[in-house]
């Protein structure tokens, strides 16, 4: 079981990403990835020129990896890849890749699904939209939390 | 003095961080969020949210938790997530 959890200050490439995870790999029979792209308009519709994700050098890197630990501990995966940007990010850029290889295919889909439920509401950032309106800070919303929730009542 | 640091929506209204005297035997963070917000209003203003949370030496902490003048003290406006 390989744990890889990486914050990146710069552009990350998701296929390269996923290369590197594929590279090799032969006793897997599945590899789920997820990439997050910054949208150029944000859910009400206003424009977004930039995203401004903060992080707390050392608390973020640990709440990702929490996160990755969890999930490993969870499902059957083999190996496990998280990636996720930090500071500013332009529209079209991947913000966050995650990857899960399992023996069988429903437990590296489980693992990813699961990962980014949880990075999505728990991952020490905080985020910011900037466009011609001005700034103004994101925060997970309901159906982010509801997503969260599924996992709760779950045995591992 | 003792560093502290902000992040998120505390950060934008107070700065990345600032310095604050502390007793020797260290202080709650109750304490220490108080002694911050009486400086003045902006200060009030941004710490005296409930959902602005303390961390000490990186791990989120509650209000009774106590921190010692070696270590590292946060104030952040709640997590938005990845």
């Amino acid at each position: 079981m390989a744990l890889d959890v990486r914050l990146a200050s710069a552009p990350l490439s998701a296929p390269a990403e996923l290369e590197s995870f594929l590279d090799g790999r032969s006793r897997d029979g599945a590899v789920v990835s997820f990439t997050g792209l910054a949208r150029a308009v944000a859910r009400d519709g206003a424009i977004v020129d930039t995203l401004t994700l903060d992080w707390y050098p050392g608390m973020t890197e640990r709440s990702m990896q929490d996160i990755a630990a969890a999930a490993a501990a969870r499902f059957r995966v083999t190996d496990l890849v998280v990636v996720h940007r930090c500071g500013e990010i332009s529209p079209g850029e991947t913000i966050v890749f995650v990857a899960a290889a399992a023996p069988h295919r429903r437990e590296a889909f489980a693992a990813a699904d699961y990962l980014m439920d949880r990075l999505k509401t728990e991952a020490a950032f905080w985020k910011r939209e900037t466009g011609p309106a001005g700034a103004r800070w994101i925060e997970p919303l309901d159906e982010d939390r509801a997503a969260r929730a599924r996992w709760k009542d779950e045995t591992p | 003095m003792t560093r502290i640091l902000f992040f998120g929506r505390v950060a934008e209204q107070l700065g990345p961080e600032c310095e604050l005297d502390l007793p020797a035997q260290g202080a709650t963070v109750t304490d220490i969020r108080r002694r911050l917000a009486e400086r003045d209003a902006l200060s009030a203003d941004a710490l005296l949210r409930p959902d602005v949370r303390a961390s000490v030496d990186k791990v989120v902490v509650g209000e009774d938790a106590v921190a010692r003048l070696d270590q590292e003290i946060a104030f952040f406006s709640v997590f938005s997530g990845g």
